[in-house]
């Protein structure tokens, strides 16, 4: 069964559209990351599979559940923790998980005192006394105690340092291992994320560039190096494959990015146009190509204006 | 524990201290008048009181609509933010745990603090009830302000500019359907209050803040044109007072002068016309009057006494010291000289008040000039 199922969806702000046409499945298990740049439209797709907004257009289906539909008995499977959501900062953690428990009659006692020993939470701090990773630690704690089928986390590491930053990571790391849930999380964050999604969902100006997993991603992605021993013919740098990319020439070295990576392929490609040269292929991190990928799309928008 | 309840607690734990502040100043404010009117009989003291107790008055009231208005944004009806959102709470969970938090909070609790300052004043049991009801109209109005002021507004900024706008907006279209210039305020308020109501209500169960806007703006205008037909009936329910009776008013026990509490005329649907008080005292409810529209204690009566050794009615020239609201409480003071040659008896004597020859049917045709049964 999939857990978020869109066609279509599209949410505009008056003539400006935050998200366009977006299809998207996400089964279930297993940690996706919505990634994109500010504005890209991460936080409108959140909301809309939230039911805090409504579509302009398509629809979504979460827990098999349309989007707009989802009400109580959705919520007890769904775990969210958003940097801009507000809490009620005057309870202390003891209070807010008191506050929290009688919704979920599958909230586990048990694991609510792992997490908070995990966490390292102190339940007798006001939440307002907490430091802002901490505050995010707690939110985390308080949409995992009841063991959520989907946890939906809304750029979970924004305004945090990079010590508390490390440390929220380490503390989803954690405790992504205690249950069986579905991840989906919305962030810029490219490094942190790598560290546990499986699966890229990268959005540029409310449409989706990439859906697969990191693991393929990366294997397609290669920033290629190629030394020159001579001069190479007038038209070896005409035509090139559509899967290369931030081609440039400096001296006797030449640097692309392929888009389209295989050994086999790439290397047959580069002898064709540089015969005698030597060919290496280094890994990309998810950050760099999310960075070429976006330069990209930005080039393809100026064309298409143009 | 029901989850509505949970919801309460948590709205009550996260107001308690002002609530607890808001409670004493109503309690305060209550024993203060009370005390400071059995005690002060000087006009100019008395003045000085109604200015006190009519600060106090206002100050309770916007304080309780401003505490229901937070109590409501603490759970904001119409944002992506809200904890609750996302959280298995629904809108008509909220709704009950709302409404269910202010009357608690802002009717039930306030009248269980004043009960006992009403029955020290020897509020008769239809006292009792009368200010009970004035006073949680007058406050459940407010608190109706405040709680859809607060679903509505995104903060408290919004809130107080438009819970004034939007109380003006509620009196007037009441105002609009009773089509006099001075509306009796409890046909306003109630009227405002389930306007109000219907808003709340709308505010909460709709997810689209603006579509509630609209619901609300167009809630009242048909409210407003739904109370055409009613016009009529409400003219044939009216009731008026019996021109020329004497109402017994109050008793004077020992020697002259003598401060009297005066209250006027009360409606009584069996028949029971005029007649409101027996005892003197202190403090009196005063339900407010139809035909005058809560200025009774206004009205120019006659003052008399039966003179216990000659059986004669004496009249007595009255001197108004001052008049004293304290929401359901309206307390007029009136300094009589007894006759020196009066002997009053240990038993004390009965005074009566008489309306100006006339005056019943002046404000019979002054308000009804096409009569109630044309």
């Amino acid at each position: 069964m999939n857990i978020i199922e869109t066609q279509g969806l599209t949410r505009r702000y008056g003539r400006q559209e935050a998200v366009h046409a977006l299809d998207l499945v996400i089964p279930a298990g297993g940690v996706t990351a919505l990634l994109g740049a500010n504005g890209a439209g991460k936080s409108t797709t959140i909301k809309l599979l939230m039911n805090l907004l409504a579509p302009t257009a398509g629809q979504a289906r979460v827990l098999g559940v349309d989007s707009r539909k989802l009400g109580p008995a959705q919520f007890r499977r769904i775990g969210y923790v958003a940097e801009s959501q507000e809490l009620p900062l005057w309870m202390t953690v003891g209070g807010f998980l008191n506050h929290c428990r009688p919704f979920y009659p599958k909230w586990d006692r048990d694991l609510e005192r792992t997490l908070l020993n995990q966490l390292d939470l102190p339940t007798d701090r006001r939440l307002n006394q907490l430091s802002r990773g901490m505050l995010m630690k707690a939110a985390l704690l308080s949409s995992l105690a009841y063991r959520p089928d989907l946890l939906v986390l809304d750029e979970p590491f924004g305004g945090l340092d990079p010590l508390v930053r490390e440390e929220f990571v380490r503390g989803i790391l954690e405790v992504s291992s205690l249950g069986d849930w579905t991840v989906l999380i919305a962030s810029h964050d490219i490094e942190e994320v790598e560290r546990f999604s499986e699966r890229i969902v990268l959005l540029d100006t409310g449409r989706k560039r990439i859906d697969e997993s990191v693991e393929a991603l990366q294997a397609r992605f290669r920033r290629i190096e190629v030394s020159l021993h001579d001069e190479p013919s007038a038209d070896a740098t005409q035509d090139l494959p559509p899967g290369w990319q931030e081609f440039s020439r400096a001296g006797q070295l030449v640097r692309f990015i392929d888009r389209a990576y295989s050994p086999a392929t790439t290397e047959a490609a580069c002898r064709a146009r540089f015969p005698s040269a030597a060919i290496a292929a280094h890994p990309m991190t998810l950050r760099e190509i999310f960075i070429t990928l976006a330069r990209a799309g930005r080039a393809e928008a100026k064309l298409a204006a143009a | 524990m029901n989850l509505t309840l949970h919801l309460v607690r948590k709205d009550w734990l996260r107001a308690r201290p002002a609530l607890v502040a808001w409670f004493a100043l109503i309690a305060g404010k209550a024993w203060c008048v009370w005390s400071l009117t059995r005690s002060t009989d000087t006009s100019s003291d008395l003045a000085a009181l109604g200015g006190f107790v009519n600060m106090l008055n206002g100050l309770e009231t916007v304080t309780g609509a401003m505490l229901a208005a937070w109590l409501a944004l603490e759970d904001r009806a119409h944002s992506t933010i809200a904890f609750w959102t996302t959280r298995p709470i629904g809108r008509i969970r909220l709704l009950r745990a709302k409404s269910l938090g202010a009357l608690l909070f802002f009717i039930a609790a306030p009248l269980l603090l004043l009960a006992p300052v009403w029955l020290a004043a020897g509020f008769s049991a239809s006292d009792f009830f009368a200010a009970a009801v004035d006073w949680a109209l007058l406050q459940g109005f407010a608190v109706a302000l405040g709680l859809l002021a607060g679903v509505l507004a995104r903060d408290l900024g919004q809130v107080f500019i438009g819970a004034p706008l939007l109380g003006l907006a509620l009196l007037g279209v009441a105002a609009w359907l009773r089509r006099e210039p001075a509306p009796a305020a409890g046909w306003s308020m109630s009227l405002g209050l389930a306007v109000a109501v219907i808003g709340i209500a709308a505010g909460y169960s709709l997810r689209r803040r603006g579509l509630a806007l609209s619901v609300i703006v167009v809630g009242f205008l048909l409210v407003a044109g739904c109370g055409l037909p009613i016009l009529p009936m409400d003219e044939m329910l009216r009731p008026w007072s019996e021109p020329t009776r004497a109402l017994q008013v109050g008793e004077s026990h020992g020697s002259a002068p003598r401060i009297v509490s005066y209250v006027g005329f009360d409606y009584d649907p069996q028949g029971h016309r005029g007649l409101l008080m027996q005892n003197t005292r202190p403090w009196i409810s005063l339900r407010r009057n139809q035909q005058t529209h809560g200025q009774t204690n206004e009205l120019p009566l006659q003052f008399t006494i039966n003179d216990p050794s000659s059986g004669k009615p004496t009249v007595l020239v009255p001197r108004r010291l001052g008049t004293v609201q304290a929401a359901s409480l309206r307390v007029s003071r009136w300094h009589l000289a007894l006759p020196e040659k009066l002997k009053v008896p240990a038993n004390g004597i009965r005074l009566f008040a008489t309306p100006p020859p006339g005056f019943a049917e002046e404000m019979y045709k002054a308000q009804f000039p096409h009569g109630l049964h044309p």
